[in-house]
């Protein structure tokens, strides 16, 4: 059995139910409205983005559903998933974004560990540069902020 | 993308067209500001609003890059979460936005539970659900009434206010009585003395400042420092804490004979001490304050051996041959149960049953309800000197040199233990460690299929008292000897991680930790406490 998805920019997607359903809001749709042939529209998630997204869906299709907190936290990010995430910095939020908004949460999470281990590690003048940001602290506050995480550094 | 390249060939080709440019990419960044201020006013009207158009291009596709401008705050806050410490702490000097962001609670609450650390779930539902807005001062943010002023997170990037009064004095923390303060020493760093508790008007809990209070107790346990005491002073020893009011009292509260046994309650704040002068005493140990709240006397007419306590009852263990279960609330005795022919040395208790050991060579399993003995395990040949539960098992260590596993439930001995060449005095079992202390001066860490993993030899002697727990995500491993060492272990690796001196006569009789403090029974009856959270404020911590 297959669904029909319409990305923002009307392209039109069929893709098996199972995979579909890994979106929470798509199976929770899906069941309000029974089978029907009508597309789905996703009026938030452009056909470059979905069919990202669907790639990885169908990738996990057999994942098991994990609960555990620390599961989660893990900041591993298996290998498959690490070249999926390889994009451009506006892809990598766009798939952020759409996952937010499909309910992936496996995705999702995937999504935020990429975007934490760009982080992780790095001093705050390469994360400035990693994402384009203006320091706009004034000296003097940064000197506040430092004395303020002095706690930390008695380790 | 293709823009980017587009413009990369045009700047290419125009250097190509003037040598003569390239040097002007190495000016001073203030300079080139004032040398594109000056060739923008050499344009044509038409020409500067096509620039502008072009640059706020450019300016907004740079502005996508940043997750703050892109991302809702939830979404942040949950990628947020996967960071640690060292890296929220760079994120905050990389920005205003990012700076008030990473002051999220949330943020802090994830990364205090990654760290396996716990709250007192107790304590922290009492100050939340209590409205006594007079004895806690609102107090905001430790960090608002600082330096930088936290507001929501907004595009619009308004100035931060740094104030000029960093020492606002703490207000007196009304629940705490007096005494306790005189203990409590100035906190390291000035944004710390502000109060905890209150974020803002309404009551919700400060991760941020729960954070550095456990960060802290951490810290303490790493570098091994904590602040010695007993629970009876002594006016000629310097280091010595006063511990209650009066000198008199204390003389009166300690126990005159060998502490043989301590059980810790951290959740209730309780230290349950039991003794060779015949009676159990039970304490309120809270920030670093112990005061005595109850003395058994009445339980045994021998030496109390062995003690343990479930979330109901307290059971006890005596040179007197019985065993006593107590209503650790009503504080009154249920049953004395009868049965060992001789000592019984230890006792351990779990939801259903009572299990003792003694000098008989049994061990025995008694009902709480029926109060009749269920099981009588038979196979050690010597003395069983002490038992542990865990989840389904029981652990014995006895005088013929070994340890057995028991299914707690059937009576069955599924494991025999051999390793030691002498008498086992102290054993512990987590999951699937085992973990045993005996006079043959050694301790052997085993897995639950009897191999052994680690044989340590630390102690100079007999390791007389020993108890294994998870710290910090680490499983370590408290051991003692009667008179020179206690020494703190890696279980996993076996690694020796500290030793910390004796600070008063006596023997050790028995050792027991939580997450704030190691205490030791002595043969003089004192109880010592090794305090690592003596500058720490430790209300929701456990």
């Amino acid at each position: 059995m297959s669904v029909r998805l319409l990305s923002s920019d009307s392209e039109d997607f069929t893709v098996a139910k199972e995979v579909a359903e890994r979106s929470m809001l798509i199976k929770n749709m899906l069941e309000d409205v029974g089978d029907n042939d009508n597309p789905i529209p996703l009026p938030n998630v452009t056909a470059k983005i979905l069919r990202k997204v669907i790639e990885w869906c169908e990738h996990h299709l057999g994942d098991p559903v994990t609960n555990d907190e620390n599961e989660r936290r893990n900041t591993e990010i298996d290998e498959w998933d690490q070249k999926f995430m390889e994009v451009d910095q506006e892809t990598l939020f766009d798939i952020i974004l759409a996952a937010n908004y499909l309910d992936i949460k496996p995705l999702l999470d995937v999504g935020c560990k990429t975007v934490a281990n760009m982080i992780k590690g790095k001093t705050a003048e390469e994360i400035r540069k990693i994402f384009n940001i203006v320091n706009d602290l004034t000296p003097e506050e940064e000197a506040q902020i430092r004395k303020e995480n002095e706690w930390a550094e008695d380790r | 993308m293709k823009d980017e390249s587009d413009m990369d060939m045009s700047l290419s080709s125009l250097v190509a067209q003037y040598p003569f440019l390239r040097p002007a990419f190495n000016i001073k960044q203030e300079d080139k500001i004032d040398l594109v201020c000056a060739l923008f006013q050499d344009l044509t009207v038409p020409q500067q609003s096509k620039v502008l158009r072009d640059l706020k291009d450019r300016f907004n596709r740079a502005c996508q890059c940043n997750p703050l401008a892109i991302l809702p705050r939830e979404l942040l806050i949950d990628m947020l979460s996967h960071l640690d410490l060292p890296s929220v702490q760079e994120l905050m000097m990389v920005s205003r936005d990012w700076y008030h962001i990473c002051q999220d609670p949330q943020v802090w609450r994830s990364m205090f539970e990654a760290q396996g650390w716990l709250i007192d779930r107790l304590a922290m539902d009492q100050f939340l659900q209590s409205d006594e807005h007079d004895s806690l001062p609102m107090q905001p943010h430790p960090f608002s009434s600082s330096a930088v002023q936290p507001r929501p997170i907004e595009r619009s990037l308004g100035p931060l206010v740094i104030s000029a009064s960093r020492s606002i004095p703490r207000p007196s923390p009304g629940r705490r009585p007096q005494s306790q303060k005189k203990k409590r020493m100035p906190a390291p760093s000035s944004s710390l003395h502000q109060d905890p508790l209150l974020s803002s008007s309404s009551r919700r809990i400060d991760w941020c400042y729960l954070y550095q209070q456990r960060h802290a107790l951490a810290v303490a346990w790493q570098q091994g420092r904590y602040r010695p005491y007993r629970f009876r002073s002594d006016p000629d020893n310097a280091i010595d804490q006063p511990l209650s009011s009066s000198q008199a009292q204390r003389e009166r509260d300690q126990h005159n004979d060998s502490v043989y046994s301590i059980v810790l309650d951290p959740v209730h704040h309780l230290v349950f001490t039991a003794s060779r002068d015949h009676t159990v005493k039970e304490w309120k140990f809270d920030q670093g304050m112990a005061t005595l709240q109850h003395t058994y006397t009445q339980l045994h007419h021998g030496s109390v051996l062995s003690l343990d306590i479930s979330p109901r009852f307290l059971a006890t263990a005596s040179g007197d041959h019985t065993a006593c279960l107590v209503d650790r609330w009503q504080r009154q005795l249920v049953t004395t149960f009868r049965g060992h022919g001789s000592s019984i040395l230890n006792v351990a208790l779990d939801d259903e049953c009572l299990f003792t050991c003694s000098k008989d060579k049994s061990i025995k399993c008694w009902s709480l309800t029926t109060h009749q003995c269920l099981h009588t395990l038979l196979g050690h040949r010597e003395s069983v000197n002490v038992i542990r539960l865990h989840g389904d098992h029981l652990l014995s260590g006895s005088g013929d040199h070994t340890l057995k596993l028991w299914d707690k439930r059937t009576g069955a001995c599924l494991q025999t233990f051999i390793g030691h060449e002498r008498s086992i005095a102290s054993i512990d079992m987590i999951d699937n460690w085992i973990v045993s202390g005996s006079s043959d001066q050694s301790i052997i860490i085993w897995d639950k299929q009897g191999h052994i993993l680690h044989k340590r030899f630390g102690h100079p002697g007999l390791v007389r008292t020993l108890q294994m727990q998870y710290h910090n995500n680490r499983l370590v491993l408290v051991s003692a000897d009667y008179t020179e060492k206690i020494n703190l272990w890696d279980v996993k690796t076996g690694t020796l991680l500290h030793t910390f001196p004796r600070y008063y006569p006596g023997r050790i009789m028995n050792i027991r930790f939580d997450n704030m403090k190691i205490v030791l029974g002595i043969d003089t009856g004192d109880v010592v406490v090794y305090d690592f959270a003596a500058d720490i404020d430790t209300r929701f911590l456990l």
